[in-house]
């Protein structure tokens, strides 16, 4: 009786203790993410006021319409900014994620030669930084006269992302027992179906966490697009943040209003996307 | 299709391998050709001057450099290191979440959506020794009477840039940790549970072993992508003050554009990649040990 | 300062040559010519570029705009332009500090624009943007040169008037010398809530600071061989000006951290007494909504260095035509535009320094029923009399970056002041042998 208790009270006081753990964590996690939104809404005086104002004393959308307000007015091109964000990192992701598959699919069912040293050369491509990259890029783009322009950039972050997708779905087919698809095959399907209709299932959730990388990567490059961009047609968010860093001075409030334009998409996909990370676990099929 | 048919993989591979070779060998070359050239930006015409190793000669024989590569290599074992303690202490806090996993997962994946050039603005800010949220808090606090020079003192600097450069990438390790964990099966934590485990050596010998190879995943993910740093450091110290925070990227790239000296810069970035390839072979290995101790197929 | 003055009289040769423009003329006809336009980006700038849609109405050509970004960014761009062989625009914004870079890849302006146009700018901005004969940049209202801002309440509080003089001996009033101004800042200071002053403490700008007290000290940046010479006797003695002030933590603990906007922010924060500064801010520190110290600001000519001299190491804003461009006049005219008087007056209407002469009388005309507007040209009109813009070669840039870690290196107490310049001396040496200079 008494050890129930007692167990009971120790399983209690886990609970707590996780609760209140989970809680700090995610303080941390998120108020660098709140400072910035507050930042977003407080006027400059009340962000670098010494003694600081810990409580906000005037709240305003000023930033955000001054943005959205038109060039002279203290605005950006945000929606440019925006369209070219979106088109380039959804179409990217889209190509780097089929690619992966393919890729993906081929290490971890095949066997065949150099498979090892492919493999591993195919990630160390993905070694090269951003800021070596982005000249010699940039000379390969000048001679194709594809400087600036949405496949250019398309086709840069594709490179960019399917080591990494390749490397991720390859480890979650690899979770997929064998059998399963041996089985189907059995019953009658061809191995495309099986890989559509037993295969595919399984791996969701690795093809979703691939998706959400790629995704989240070229939403945020900055090193390569930094270089590889030049006006409306092509800059993309992040570039666009520098539009408030004048010769010497940064508009704070102002970066951290397109900040918050910038993750709110990003937050609310991933939050859409994030489900298929369980979506496909149905339970049974893994035990097996 | 009759004929010559290549095998499945390769045909499989073909995609990767056609992009890859056009956006990253491609230009690989280039740079690795101009590295032994005293290539300036500003005079083109030194692209076809040849100068053997002598670039290679003159960051091999400055201190400065090897400071930099030195921190680099700290800076990447340091960070990397708590990025996946922390990731997977993350993980498993979420994990046993029994409400809001939805919200939960979303917010752990916050500092994700987080361009790493605003990363390095926010840090900048909140260490300000003046104005910074970090001193304006320990004040308040009474922690501290004195404006700490978060950005200024050596190993402060080093901190607040691990700092940064953690909070910008524990969320990799900890979400792929956590597909790690929910991909488990069930069955060896009950059956440990029944034999009487601990937690702790149902975590050691059950869920840890398992959960392993996503952890190295996201740990050669890492340390393949760890020039995204570049441009935390850049925003927040740019390697300063006295080349007390200088890292190898920030090192190259005031060389390559600030200075024009693309040549050099070259030679010094063949050399970070040379880093980048040790680190992830290296993980790359542990992956492959890891993964053969749960027997899966390789 | 010979390639300067050898500068200026064979831009003014190139004047004398070129009669076939004529101001009347200006800005022409182009119809179907598009420019092609590198532009320099920030909300400020955005004002000047509206005048753009009225410049292709009046010609009939059209402006298209490549790219707008920083100075910074925009350097990198144009430099791998450069590498790149794809100079394929017109006009470029320019800098005086990174104009030496792109040797020949900016034609001379001397030769496009009729003379009289050109006399209508102030001459030391012209020359600043004359290089080896060539005008390579016309100059926008975007002068920079520094002057002293200062909260007034501390020069007018009594208790602190006293306490000066029962200290020092002297009466507090705005300094006047850069040795009265370091111990004003360390009279002032008390961190870390306030600070007697503070400096941008890297890059270029600790950098060009540093050269501007090492000339207010008497001493030379570079010799008249072109050799670095700022590891002499005045070279130390300027260094340590700012070496003293970290140690006596009249300036905040970060401040090898900052750049203009750091300072700019910590001045109007109120928690800064003194503060040596560009024109650019005298709107922002006297406005309510950005500064807490609104209507407390005074300005001041730059200080005295030891030599008795004052200098103000200065920059200017310009635009410029490339070699490449095919339509020459018509880009030529585009320039021409963006710096005419109604152009410089609109922009200098917002607070910069213009750079023509009777744009200078209009601001001051204009500015008379404002006392703190008066009071800040004032100061920026005698500021810019000592002005003279950063050595004109094209390592200019890298020499800085090989400097200002060695002067962060002595400021943080990392080395003595002698030994960081001499190793700052010893590399830049090394820059300039590596470029065949010397």
């Amino acid at each position: 009786m008494d050890e129930n208790a007692s167990a009971r009270l120790m399983r209690r006081a886990l609970t707590v203790a996780h609760r209140v753990g989970l809680f700090l964590a995610m303080l941390l996690i998120c108020m660098p993410g709140i400072w910035i939104v507050l930042s977003s809404l407080r006027p400059t005086v009340e962000i670098m006021a010494k003694p600081p104002v810990w409580i906000p004393q005037q709240l305003s959308f000023d930033a955000y319409v001054a943005m959205f307000s038109g060039i002279g007015k203290g605005g950006i091109p945000v929606l440019d900014y925006f369209r070219n964000s979106l088109i380039i990192s959804v179409t990217s992701t889209v190509i780097a994620v089929a690619i992966g598959m393919a890729g993906g699919y081929a290490f971890a069912r095949y066997r065949f030669r150099g498979k090892s040293g492919m493999f591993l050369g195919l990630m160390l491509t993905r070694t090269v930084p951003g800021i070596a990259m982005s000249l010699p890029l940039f000379f390969v783009y000048a001679r194709l006269g594809i400087i600036d322009t949405h496949f250019g950039m398309i086709l840069a972050y594709v490179a960019l992302n399917i080591p990494f997708t390749i490397w991720l779905i390859d480890g979650f087919f690899r979770q997929v027992p064998k059998d399963l698809a041996e089985a189907a095959q059995i019953d009658g399907c061809t191995r495309w179906q099986a890989f559509w209709q037993v295969e595919f299932p399984l791996a969701r959730p690795g093809i979703a966490s691939a998706g959400i990388f790629a995704f989240l990567t070229c939403w945020n490059e900055f090193a390569l697009a930094s270089q590889l961009t030049r006006s409306v047609n092509s800059k993309t968010l992040p570039v666009g943040l520098l539009d408030y860093t004048a010769e010497f001075t940064i508009d704070w409030r102002g970066m951290c209003a397109l900040a918050v334009v910038m993750i709110i998409p990003a937050l609310t996909l991933t939050y859409i996307v994030q489900k298929h990370l369980v979506g496909g676990l149905t339970s049974g099929a893994v035990k097996g | 299709m009759k004929g010559f048919k290549p095998s499945a993989p390769i045909l499989l591979l073909l995609p990767a391998f056609v992009v890859l070779a056009a956006v990253v060998l491609v230009p690989l070359l280039l740079s690795l050709y101009s590295s032994f050239t005293p290539f300036r930006l500003t005079r083109p015409e030194t692209f076809f001057v040849l100068i053997g190793f002598r670039n290679y000669v003159s960051i091999l024989s400055n201190l400065d450099f090897w400071y930099a590569f030195g921190r680099t290599v700290l800076l990447l074992t340091v960070a990397l290191n708590l990025e996946m303690l922390l990731g997977l202490g993350l993980a498993m806090l979420v994990e046993k979440a029994t409400r809001g996993q939805r919200i939960l997962r979303t917010l752990m994946m916050f500092p994700m959506m987080f361009s790493p050039i605003l990363v390095g603005f926010q840090f900048k800010f909140m260490f300000n020794d003046n104005i910074g949220l970090v001193n304006n808090a320990l004040q308040s606090l009474g922690i501290t009477q004195d404006a700490i020079p978060w950005l200024i003192e050596s190993h402060l600097a080093f901190i607040a840039i691990s700092i940064a450069e953690i909070w910008s990438s524990t969320s990799i390790f900890a979400i792929l940790i956590l597909a790690g964990l929910l991909a488990m099966p069930k069955e060896p934590i009950e059956a440990a549970r029944v034999d009487g485990c601990t937690p702790w050596q149902t975590f050691r010998y059950v869920t840890w072993p398992f959960v392993m190879p996503f952890a190295y995943i996201a740990m050669t993910i890492r340390s393949l992508d760890v020039a995204r740093a570049y441009d935390i450091v850049k925003i927040m110290t740019d390697g300063g003050p006295a080349g007390r925070t200088e890292l190898l990227w920030t090192l190259i790239g005031r060389t390559a554009y600030s200075d024009a000296r693309m040549g050099l810069a070259n030679a010094m970035a063949y050399f970070s990649i040379l880093l980048s390839i040790a680190f992830t072979v290296y993980f790359y290995n542990k992956l492959a040990a890891a993964r053969a101790q749960i027997g899966a197929e390789w | 300062m010979t390639r300067l003055v050898l500068g200026i009289s064979a831009g003014l040769a190139g004047l004398l040559l070129s009669g076939t423009a004529f101001s009347a003329d200006l800005p022409g006809k182009f119809p179907g010519v598009t420019i092609d336009a590198k532009l320099i980006g920030g909300q400020q700038y955005e004002k000047l570029y509206e005048r753009i849609p009225e410049w292709e109405k009046l010609t009939g050509a059209k402006v298209n705009i490549l790219s707008k970004k920083n100075h910074f960014d925009l350097d990198k761009e144009i430099k791998s332009d450069i590498a790149s062989n794809s100079i394929t625009w017109c006009v470029g914004s320019n800098h005086t500090s990174f104009a030496p870079q792109y040797p020949g890849i900016y034609t001379d302006l001397a030769k496009l624009l009729p003379k009289e146009e050109i006399d209508a700018f102030v001459p030391a901005n012209v020359a600043a943007g004359t290089l080896d004969g060539k005008l390579v940049m016309l100059p926008r209202a975007q002068f920079d040169v520094s002057a002293l801002y200062y909260q007034k309440s501390l020069y007018q509080d009594e208790a602190k008037k006293k306490a000066y003089k029962d200290k020092y001996g002297e009466e507090l009033a705005p300094p006047d010398t850069f040795d009265e101004m370091a111990q004003q800042a360390e009279f002032f200071a008390s961190p870390p809530d306030f600070y007697g002053t503070q400096y941008a403490g890297k890059e270029e700008a600790i950098n060009g600071r540093f050269y501007e007290m090492v000339i207010a000290d008497g001493g030379e940046y570079l010799d008249k061989d072109g050799k670095p010479a700022f590891n002499s006797e005045a070279g130390v003695k300027a260094l340590d000006w700012f070496v003293n002030l970290y140690k006596a933590k009249a300036v905040p603990a970060g401040t090898t951290n900052y750049l203009w906007d750091d300072l700019g922010q910590g001045f109007a924060s109120g928690t800064v007494a003194i503060n040596l500064d560009w024109p650019g801010w005298a709107g922002f520190f006297n406005d309510p909504k950005s500064s807490k110290i609104a209507g407390n600001v005074g300005v001041k000519v730059q200080p005295k260095g030891s030599s008795g001299k004052r200098s103000g190491w200065s920059g200017a804003h310009g635009f410029s035509v490339t070699e490449n461009c095919a339509n020459k006049e018509a880009a030529a005219s585009l320039v021409w535009w963006l710096t005419n008087e109604d152009s410089q007056k609109l922009e200098a209407a917002a607070g910069p320094l213009p750079t023509r002469t009777k744009v200078w009388e209009w601001d001051l005309e204009q500015a008379k029923s404002d006392p703190y507007k008066t009071e800040v040209l004032q100061a920026f009109q005698e500021a810019a009399k000592n002005a003279f813009p950063v050595p004109q070669t094209p390592e200019w840039i890298e020499i800085s970056n090989a400097v200002y870690p060695e002067l962060q290196a002595a400021i943080l107490g990392d080395k003595t002041s002698k030994q960081a310049l001499d190793e700052a001396a010893a590399k830049a040496t090394q820059i300039l042998q590596d470029a065949g200079k010397l």
